[in-house]
C-alpha cells in the first residue's frame, strides 16, 4: 500500500513537477525565433539607402504631387501644387514617411554600430545620409523635430520637441563636416552593401562636401557670411569632379516596391494613364526647352498616346487649368489630353529608371554660383559649361532607347546659349538657377528649396480660384495632420517660432 | 509534443494499474414521481468519489467493502445522506425538491464543485438539455437568454459563424471581452478567425463551433472577478465552465440516439417600395447601359407592366418583383445525429459517442459539416484513487463562409440593392460565355453577381481538434487528497479562399492559403485538505501549480494571376508571397484557496492567484490576484415565516486580469524587406509600434452583492445581484507623434467601469399530478463607461460603416460603444439649412445609440402533461441601437417606401440657406431623399430592442407500456423550433440581430445574410 502511494503519487504528480519545474528555458521562450534581435548592419544601411529618396508614397505626393507641380515641371488637373491648394494626406507624407523610415533605420543603426575606431566609416556614412533626409525634411517644412526625432524606441522619446531651422543647419552641417573628415580609407567600410558607391570612401568624402555645398548655398541669403564660410570649406573638402561622382541608385521592375523607383511607378500607376492622364509634363519646362532647341527634349518628354518625341511635336499642360477650363487655353485641340508630353516612359519614366540624387552638374552650378558670388575663384563660365555638358551627359543612365546628346549637340548648345559672362549678376544667377532647375527634373523638392532661395528661373505663379497663398508660390508644405494631435504642445510651439502652419510662411533661410 | 503525450500516456496508463478491495453500489435517483434525476450527483462520504447520473438518474459507483454512507445531491432537490449496508448493491434514492438549495453542487473555478450555499458569488448555470433542444452549431449563440447577465450577439452570416458572450460588459477597449471557456478543466482556444470590416470580409468563426451540444451535461458561468480569481490574469471577463457527459455503470451497453433535423428559413424580408421602378428621375432606362448602370437605383418611372430592356439584356416587363429574398436564397437544412454509448462495471464507466452535423445555409453552396469522436472514461481502481480521462476528436469545416458588408465578393449586398423591377434569377448563371462574372451592372465593377458570388467565389476551411484530460486523484486519508492533471487543445486549422478567374474587378484572379497548427496544454497540480474542527468550524482548503503552454505556427501562402485561367491551386500563381509565424508562450501559476464554514450557515473564501508570464520582461512578470467571498444563511440564523423557506446574503470582491501581451512585444526586431537589391539583402525594423516593455495585463475589480431567497417551499426563487466592475491599466494606444520614427505604442492606462443588477426568478406556478409548470425568468441591466481611453484622447473610433457615415465609437464618460452619425446642418438658432434646390445638408457628428444593448433578458417556461412536455423561451434585449446601411441605402436609392413621398409633385421646403437666405422651393424627390439620407445618417440609426420566441419545443415521451418488451427503454419525439416568432422590433426591413461584426464594435449592419428561423423534428431513442 505504501508502495502504490508513493507510486501514483509519483505518476500524478510527478510528471508536473518535471514539467512546472524545469524553469530553465522560461525567459529564452520569448526570444523571436522568426526575427533578426540583433541585424546585420550592412542590410540595414543597404536599405536605408533605398529610403534616402523615400518612397512611392511620400514621392507621389510631396515630390510629383506638390514640388513638382509647384515649380512647374509638371502640370496637373488633379494635383494640388499645381493650384496650391491644401490635402491633408498628400501636404503631410513626406514628413510622416521619412521619419517613420529613413530617420527610424538611420537612428536604430547609429544606436547598433558601436562606436569605435574601426566603424568610423559607417557612422560617418550613416550621418551623411540621415543630414540627407533632414535637410530635405527641414527645407519643405521648417522647423522640424530633429535632435529628439527617430528616438521612439532607443530613447523613449514619444513627442519630440521641434527644433529652429538654423539650429538644424548648424548641426547638419556639422554632422557633415565631421562624418566628411572622419572618413578614412584604411578603416573597414559597407563594401557591397553600398548601392551608391559600392564602398568607396573617396566618394562618400566628396558627397559629404558636396552636400556641406548644397546647404551652405541655402544660407546665401539668411546668413551670407556663413554661407560662405561653408561654400568655401566644401571646395577646400573636395566635391564632385565628374559624373562618375553622382550619387545614383538603380532601380528595377520588381519583384517588390522597395524595388521600383519612387517617383516613375506612383506616376505610371495612376497618372499617366496612357497619356489619356490629367498629369503632364510642365508647358513652363517644355517651352524652356523648345525654346531653346535643347535636345535633352526628346529623352525627358514624349507624347504616349502617340508615342512622339519629336522635339516640335511636345507641348506642356500649363499650371492652373482644370479639365474644364483648358479648354479655353490656346494650346488646346480636338486631340485633348493626349496630345500633351507626357514623361519620356522610354527612358526617365520607366519603372526602373534609376535615380540620380545628387549630381556632379547640380554641383558644378553651385559653383558657378559662388564663383558669381565673389565665394569662390574657379571660372563661373567653365563651372557652367561644366555643368551644362554634364547635365547633358548624365542622362546615359536612362539608356539608349532614345538616342543620347551627342558631343556636338552640347557644343551646339552652349554656343546657342552661352554663358553671359557680361550679363548682370541677377542675369549669370537666373541662368545658372534656370540650367539647376532643368537638372533637377523630378527631383521636385530640391528644386522647389533652390526656386524658393533664388527666385529662378522665374515661374509665373498660378491664381487659381480659392488657392491658399492668394496667387503667390508656396514656401513649404503643412505640417503632417496627426502632429496636431499626436504632439500638440512641441507643435504649437512650433508655430508660436516660426509662424503659422501655411503655405506662405517662410522657413528660416528663405530671406523675401 | 512529444513530452506531453509521454506524460498523457503515463496518466492513461495508470487507469489500468489499479489494485482495490472495492465494491459496485448501482442504483437510480429519482423524484417525487419516480422519474430519474439527471445528473444528480452521488458521493460517497469520507471519500473523494463521486459519480453523476445519466439521464435515466441511474448511476454506479465504488465504494469500499463494509458499510458506507452516500451523499445524493441535484439542482434544485434537497441533498440526502444514504447509509447502504455491506450487502446492499442496488438502491433508489428519492429526492425531495429542495426547499433550502442545502445540497444543491455547482462546479466552480477548475472544476471544484461546491455547495451552492458556500458561494459568496452569483453563479449562472444552465443545463445540458437545454443546449442540446436549442441546437445551435455554436455553442455561445445557444447560450443566448439562459443566464442573467450573459449577453450573446451573433453574426448575420449563418449558422456557422462567431457568436460574442459578454458577461457583465465588456472590459477593455481593445481586448476580445469574451469569457474563457474551460471544457472538463481544460481551457481552450476561442480564436476569432476573421471579421467582416468596412470593406467587406467574412466572419470565419470561433472556437464555440467544435461542440456537439448532445455531449455537455452541464454550464456554469463564473460571472464576476471573485468567482474567476482562480484564473487570475484570464478572468477578466467570467469564464464559462463546460461539463460534458460522462458514463455510467451497470445495464450492460447503453446506447441512445438523437437525430434532428431541421429547416433554415429567411426570417425577415425587405419590405421596399413597389410603385416605382429602376431608373433616374422619374424614367425607365433608355438602354441597356442605362438598365445595368442604374442596377439598384429605383429612382424611374411608374411600374407599368410595359416591356422594357433589363440588365440581364431582355425585355421584361416593368413591373414589381417582390421576392427577390425568397428567390434568391434557399431553404437550409441542418441535420444532426449523435449516438452513444455508456456502460462500465464498478471500477470504470464510460461515455463515447459519435456526433455528425451537416448544414447547408440559406446561400448556395454555403455549409458546415461536423463530426465529434467523444470519450469519457472514470475509473476508482480502489479507494484511493479516482482517474478521469476526457477526450475529444473533431472534424469541422465550413464552405463557402458569407461575405458580409461591403461588395465585392457579398452576394447578399446586391440582393438588397436591386431595382425593383428586377428578378434576381435573371442574373442566373452569373457567369458569360468566357465562364467570367456575368456584367449585369456596367461599370460597377465592385458590385457583385449574387450569383457568381455564390457559385465562384470560394472560400473553404477545415478545423482538426483534440481536446483530452487525464487527472488523477489520490486520497492520502479523510482529509488530504492530491490530484494531477493534464489537458491540451491542439488544433489543426486550414483555409483556403479563391478570387476566381474572371471576376470583375480582379479579372486574372487570386487566391489565399492559411495553415495554422496551434496548442495549449496546462499542467495542473493540487494538494487539498479538509476538515471539520470542533464540529462547528469547516475547512475545505487546497494549494496547486500550473503551467500553461500555447504554441502557434503557420503559414500563410497569397498571390494573384492565374497563369492558367480557371486552375485554382497555388502553383498555378504568377505572384506569389509567402509568410512564416510563430508564437510561443508560457505561464506559470501557485495558486491556493480555502473555504471556512461555521456552522454551514456561515462561509468565508479566499483565494490567490500568482501569474508569471513568458512574454513580460523579466524584471516584471508577475501578478498576484486575490479575491475574497463570503455567504450568510440567514435563514439558518434567524426565525423566519414558514412560507420563507430560505434566505442567503452573499458578498465577493476579486481582482483578476485579462489581455496577456503577445509574445515578442518585448524588444525591436528586424527582418528582411522584399527579396532584396540587385543582390544585396534589405533589413529593417519591423512594425511601427514602440515595444513596451512594461506593459502588463490590464486589471479587473469587481465587488458584488447578492441574495438568494425562496418561498412557498422552494414553489418560488428569487436571486439579486448588484455588482460593480472596474478595469484599470487598460491597455491603450498611446499617441506617439510620427516624428519619433513610430506611430503607436501600448500603454496601460485605459479604465472602464460597469455597473449592473441581475435577477433571477423561478417558479413551479402549477402542480398536479398530470401537470406541471416551471417557469424562469432572468434579466441583466449593464451600464458600462469608458472612464478613460489613454492621456490625450477623448475618444476613439472602433469602426466605420462602408460609406463612412456612421461611427462606433469610445468616447470618455459615454457607454462603451455608442453610434455616431451625422445631423442636418442647423443654424445658429437651430433651424434646419436648406441648399438652393431645398435639399438638406449634412452637418456635425451626433451621438445617435448605443451599439450594446444594456437590459438582456429570458423567460423560460416548462411544462408536461402527462408524456407531453413543452419548452418555451422567450429572449428580449432593450436599450441599445443599431445603425442600419441597408435602410440607408434604401433611401439613397430610392427603394425605402419612404422615398415615395413627393415622387410626382416634389417635396415642397420652406426653410433658410447657409447665408441665411430663404429657402422657398419644391425639391425633387430623388435629390431630396438622397440628400436627406446623407445629410442625417442618425435617421438609421434604430432601437435594436426586440423580443423574440427564440425556442420552443414540443415533445413527446412514448411511455413505457407501448414499448413493450423490446430493448427499447425510451423514445422521445419533439418538434424543435429557433426564432419562431419575432414579437416585437422596430428596425424595418432588416432583422435587429443583423450586426456584422464580432468584436468590440457591435451596432453596424451591412449587407449581411438574413437572419432564419428554423424549424424541425428531433428524435432521441434510448435502448
Amino acid at each position: 500500500m505504501k508502495n502504490n502511494l508513493i507510486k501514483y503519487l509519483s505518476a500524478g504528480l510527478g510528471c508536473i513537477l518535471v514539467l512546472t519545474s524545469c524553469d530553465n528555458g522560461f525567459e529564452d521562450l520569448n526570444k523571436n525565433p522568426n526575427a533578426y534581435v540583433t541585424p546585420d548592419v550592412n542590410s540595414v544601411f543597404s536599405l536605408s539607402e533605398v529610403y534616402m529618396n523615400g518612397q512611392d508614397y511620400e514621392n507621389h505626393r510631396a515630390n510629383l504631387i506638390y514640388a513638382s507641380a509647384m515649380v512647374q515641371h509638371l502640370g496637373s488637373f488633379a494635383y494640388s501644387g499645381d493650384k496650391y491648394a491644401y490635402s491633408t494626406e498628400w501636404s503631410g507624407a513626406f514628413f510622416g514617411s521619412t521619419y517613420s523610415n529613413g530617420i527610424k533605420e538611420t537612428s536604430q543603426l547609429l544606436s547598433t554600430i558601436p562606436n569605435t575606431p574601426e566603424n568610423v566609416n559607417k557612422r560617418s556614412a550613416v550621418r551623411i545620409m540621415k543630414a540627407y533626409l533632414f535637410h530635405r525634411l527641414t527645407d519643405l517644412y521648417g522647423d522640424i523635430p530633429y535632435f529628439d526625432a527617430g528616438k521612439g524606441y532607443t530613447g523613449l522619446i514619444l513627442k519630440p520637441k521641434y527644433d529652429k531651422q538654423q539650429d538644424i543647419y548648424t548641426d547638419l552641417l556639422k554632422e557633415l563636416d565631421e562624418s566628411a573628415q572622419a572618413l578614412d580609407a584604411s578603416k573597414p567600410f559597407f563594401g557591397s552593401s553600398d548601392l551608391f558607391y559600392s564602398g568607396d570612401v573617396a566618394k562618400w568624402k566628396k558627397f559629404s562636401y558636396s552636400m556641406m555645398l548644397r546647404l551652405g548655398m541655402r544660407m546665401s541669403k539668411v546668413d551670407p557670411a556663413k554661407a560662405q564660410l561653408w561654400v568655401g570649406k566644401a571646395i577646400a573638402g573636395g566635391v564632385f569632379q565628374s559624373n562618375a561622382d553622382n550619387v545614383v541608385l538603380n532601380h528595377a521592375t520588381g519583384p517588390d516596391g522597395v524595388n521600383r523607383n519612387p517617383y516613375t511607378t506612383p506616376f505610371l500607376r495612376e497618372d499617366l494613364q496612357e497619356g489619356n492622364g490629367s498629369t503632364k509634363l510642365g508647358k513652363t519646362f517644355v517651352d524652356q526647352l523648345q525654346n531653346t532647341s535643347d535636345p535633352r527634349l526628346r529623352i525627358y518628354a514624349r507624347i504616349e498616346s502617340t508615342g512622339d518625341n519629336t522635339p516640335a511635336t511636345q507641348k506642356g499642360l500649363p499650371n492652373g487649368y482644370t479639365s474644364g477650363t483648358i479648354t479655353a487655353h490656346p494650346s488646346w485641340t480636338a486631340a485633348g489630353i493626349k496630345a500633351y508630353s507626357d514623361p519620356n516612359t522610354l527612358t526617365i519614366l520607366r519603372q526602373d529608371a534609376p535615380d540620380i540624387i545628387m549630381s556632379y552638374a547640380e554641383v558644378q552650378f553651385l559653383l558657378a554660383e559662388a564663383a558669381v558670388r565673389g565665394w569662390d575663384s574657379g571660372n563661373a563660365q567653365t563651372y557652367y559649361n561644366n555643368g551644362v555638358t554634364t547635365a547633358m551627359q548624365m542622362l546615359t543612365v536612362y539608356g539608349n532607347a532614345v538616342a543620347p546628346v551627342s558631343n556636338v549637340e552640347v557644343a551646339a548648345y552652349l554656343v546657342a546659349n552661352p554663358f553671359m559672362t557680361l550679363g548682370t549678376t541677377a542675369a549669370k544667377l537666373n541662368q545658372i538657377g534656370t540650367q539647376k532647375w532643368i537638372v533637377l527634373f523630378f527631383n521636385g523638392l530640391e528644386a522647389f528649396a533652390e526656386l524658393r532661395r533664388t527666385g529662378y528661373p522665374t515661374i509665373i505663379p498660378v491664381n487659381f480660384p480659392g488657392n491658399l497663398t492668394g496667387g503667390t508660390l508656396p514656401r513649404r508644405l503643412i505640417y503632417d495632420e496627426t502632429e496636431r494631435v499626436n504632439n500638440t504642445t512641441n507643435y504649437n510651439t512650433a508655430i508660436t517660432q516660426q509662424g503659422t502652419d501655411e503655405f506662405t510662411t517662410r522657413v528660416w533661410w528663405d530671406k523675401p | 509534443m512529444k513530452r506531453i503525450l509521454a506524460v498523457l500516456g503515463l496518466v492513461m496508463l495508470s487507469c489500468f494499474g489499479a489494485i482495490a478491495q472495492n465494491r459496485s453500489i448501482t442504483g437510480v435517483v429519482a423524484d417525487a414521481e419516480n422519474k430519474g434525476i439527471v445528473s444528480a450527483t452521488v458521493k460517497v462520504k469520507g471519500k473523494s468519489i463521486s459519480t453523476i447520473t445519466d439521464s435515466d438518474g441511474h448511476f454506479a459507483v465504488m465504494v469500499p467493502s463494509g458499510k458506507a454512507t452516500l451523499t445524493v445531491s441535484s439542482i434544485g432537490f434537497a441533498s440526502k445522506s444514504v447509509d447502504v449496508t455491506e450487502n446492499e448493491n442496488n438502491i433508489t434514492v428519492i429526492l425531495a425538491i429542495s426547499t433550502q438549495e442545502l445540497g444543491e453542487v455547482v462546479v466552480t473555478s477548475l472544476g471544484v464543485k461546491k455547495q451552492k450555499r458556500v458561494l459568496g458569488y452569483a453563479v449562472g448555470q444552465v443545463k445540458g438539455d437545454d443546449l442540446s433542444k436549442a441546437k445551435e452549431i455554436n455553442l455561445g449563440n445557444a447560450l443566448q437568454g439562459r443566464v442573467a447577465g450573459v449577453n450573446v450577439s451573433g453574426t448575420a452570416t449563418g449558422p456557422a459563424g462567431s457568436s460574442r458572450v459578454v458577461i457583465r460588459g465588456a472590459t477593455s477597449a481593445s481586448g476580445s471581452n469574451q469569457p474563457l471557456y474551460v471544457v472538463d478543466g481544460i481551457p481552450i482556444d476561442n480564436t476569432q478567425q476573421g471579421n467582416a470590416g468596412k470593406w467587406g470580409g467574412a466572419d470565419k468563426g470561433d472556437g464555440l463551433s467544435s461542440f456537439n451540444p448532445d455531449d455537455i451535461a452541464s454550464v456554469s458561468v463564473m460571472k464576476g472577478s471573485a468567482a474567476s480569481a482562480l484564473y487570475g490574469y484570464r478572468g477578466s471577463n467570467g469564464v464559462i465552465l463546460i461539463t460534458t457527459k460522462r458514463g455510467k455503470s451497470g445495464h450492460g451497453i447503453g446506447v441512445e440516439y438523437t437525430s434532428n433535423y431541421t429547416f433554415e428559413k429567411v426570417f425577415k424580408t425587405t419590405d421596399w417600395q413597389y410603385v416605382y421602378g429602376s431608373g433616374d428621375r422619374g424614367q425607365k432606362p433608355a438602354n441597356l447601359a442605362d438598365a445595368q448602370d442604374l442596377y439598384n437605383y429605383s429612382w424611374g418611372a411608374k411600374l407599368d407592366g410595359s416591356q422594357v430592356l433589363s440588365i440581364d439584356g431582355l425585355m421584361h416587363p416593368y413591373s414589381a418583383q417582390k421576392d427577390n429574398m425568397k428567390n434568391f436564397y434557399n431553404n437550409g437544412t441542418t441535420n444532426s445525429n449523435t449516438i452513444a454509448l455508456t456502460g462500465g462495471d464498478d471500477k470504470i464507466n464510460y461515455r463515447f459517442s459519435l456526433g455528425n452535423v451537416e448544414n447547408k445555409a440559406i446561400l448556395h453552396n454555403a455549409g458546415f459539416n461536423r463530426k465529434n469522436f467523444t470519450l469519457a472514461l472514470n475509473a476508482t481502481p480502489n479507494d484511493k484513487i479516482t482517474l478521469e480521462t476526457n477526450a475529444q476528436y473533431v472534424i469541422e469545416g465550413a464552405t463557402n463562409r458569407p461575405f458580409l458588408s461591403d461588395s465585392p465578393k457579398n452576394a447578399n449586398l446586391s440582393v438588397y440593392q436591386l431595382a425593383t423591377n428586377t428578378d434576381v434569377r435573371w442574373l442566373q448563371p452569373g457567369v458569360d460565355a468566357n465562364g467570367f462574372e456575368a456584367n449585369h451592372f456596367g461599370g460597377n465593377i465592385y458590385s457583385q453577381t449574387p450569383y457568381f458570388a455564390t457559385n465562384y467565389v470560394k472560400n473553404f476551411d477545415r478545423r482538426n481538434r483534440f481536446i483530452g484530460s487525464s487527472s488523477i486523484t489520490y486520497n492520502l486519508n479523510e482529509n488530504i487528497y492530491a490530484k494531477g492533471k493534464l489537458g491540451i487543445d491542439h488544433i489543426n486549422y486550414e483555409y483556403t479562399d479563391i478570387e476566381p478567374t474572371g471576376i470583375a474587378y480582379n479579372p486574372k484572379g487570386g487566391m489565399n492559403v492559411i495553415q495554422q497548427t496551434r496548442y495549449e496544454y496546462n499542467a495542473e497540480g493540487i494538494l487539498g485538505y479538509k476538515n471539520t474542527f470542533f464540529g462547528d468550524f469547516e475547512v475545505n482548503a487546497f494549494v496547486g501549480a500550473n503551467r500553461q503552454h500555447n504554441r502557434s505556427k503557420g503559414i500563410s501562402l497569397s498571390g494573384s494571376e492565374f497563369i492558367v485561367p480557371f486552375q485554382y491551386f497555388y502553383g498555378n500563381l504568377k505572384n506569389k508571397s509567402s509568410n512564416e509565424n510563430f508564437a510561443e508562450s508560457e505561464v506559470n501559476s501557485l495558486f491556493g484557496s480555502a473555504d471556512l464554514g461555521y456552522k454551514n450557515l456561515f462561509f468565508i473564501s479566499l483565494t490567490g492567484r500568482e501569474d508569471w508570464f513568458s512574454t513580460l520582461s523579466p524584471k516584471n512578470n508577475h501578478t498576484f490576484y486575490p479575491s475574497v467571498s463570503s455567504s450568510f444563511i440567514y435563514s439558518d440564523a434567524v426565525k423566519l415565516p414558514d412560507w420563507w423557506s430560505y434566505g442567503k446574503l452573499r458578498a465577493g470582491w476579486g481582482n483578476v486580469g485579462g489581455a496577456l501581451p503577445d509574445a515578442y512585444a518585448l524588444v525591436l526586431t528586424y527582418n528582411p524587406v522584399g527579396q532584396g537589391y540587385f543582390g544585396q539583402p534589405l533589413v529593417g525594423t519591423n512594425g511601427n509600434t514602440i515595444p513596451n516593455g512594461n506593459l502588463q495585463p490590464y486589471n479587473v475589480r469587481t465587488i458584488e452583492f447578492g441574495t438568494e431567497n425562496s418561498f412557498f417551499k422552494n414553489r418560488l426563487s428569487l436571486d439579486v445581484t448588484w455588482y460593480n466592475k472596474t478595469t484599470t491599466n487598460d491597455i491603450a494606444d498611446a499617441n506617439v507623434s510620427i516624428s519619433s520614427g513610430y506611430n503607436s505604442t501600448k500603454i496601460n492606462v485605459g479604465e472602464i467601469s460597469n455597473k449592473g443588477i441581475e435577477l433571477q426568478i423561478s417558479g413551479i406556478p402549477f402542480k398536479t399530478d398530470n401537470f406541471t409548470w416551471n417557469t424562469g425568468f432572468n434579466m441583466g441591466y449593464n451600464e458600462s463607461k469608458v472612464v478613460k481611453l489613454s492621456d490625450e484622447l477623448k475618444s476613439k473610433t472602433l469602426a466605420d460603416n462602408r460609406d463612412g457615415n456612421a461611427f462606433i465609437v469610445l468616447e470618455e464618460g459615454q457607454p462603451f460603444g455608442i453610434i455616431k452619425a451625422y445631423d442636418y446642418e442647423r443654424n445658429a438658432s437651430g433651424a434646419l439649412v436648406y441648399n438652393p434646390d431645398g435639399t438638406l445638408r449634412r452637418g456635425k457628428l451626433v451621438t445617435a445609440g448605443k451599439g450594446v444593448a444594456p437590459y438582456s433578458l429570458g423567460f423560460t417556461n416548462d411544462l408536461s402533461y402527462k408524456s407531453f412536455r413543452l419548452s418555451v423561451l422567450i429572449d428580449a434585449k432593450f436599450g441599445g441601437d443599431v445603425f442600419s446601411s441597408s435602410n440607408y441605402l434604401g433611401y439613397r436609392l430610392g427603394l425605402h417606401k419612404g422615398t415615395l413621398e413627393g415622387r410626382e409633385d416634389g417635396i415642397p421646403v420652406s426653410g433658410v440657406d447657409v447665408n441665411g437666405a430663404p429657402v422657398n422651393v419644391t425639391a425633387n424627390a430623388q435629390d431630396y431623399w438622397r440628400a436627406w439620407a446623407r445629410g442625417q445618417t442618425s435617421n438609421f440609426v434604430y432601437s435594436s430592442d426586440f423580443i423574440k420566441l427564440r425556442s420552443v419545443s414540443l415533445g413527446y415521451d412514448f411511455p413505457k407500456s407501448m414499448l413493450g418488451k423490446s430493448h427499447i427503454e425510451g423514445v422521445n419525439i419533439s418538434f424543435v423550433a429557433r426564432n419562431l416568432l419575432s414579437l416585437y422590433s422596430k428596425v424595418p426591413n432588416v432583422d435587429p440581430e443583423s450586426n456584422y461584426q464580432n468584436g468590440n464594435e457591435q451596432g453596424l449592419e451591412r449587407g449581411g445574410v438574413p437572419v432564419t428561423r428554423s424549424f424541425g423534428v428531433n428524435l432521441n431513442v434510448k435502448f
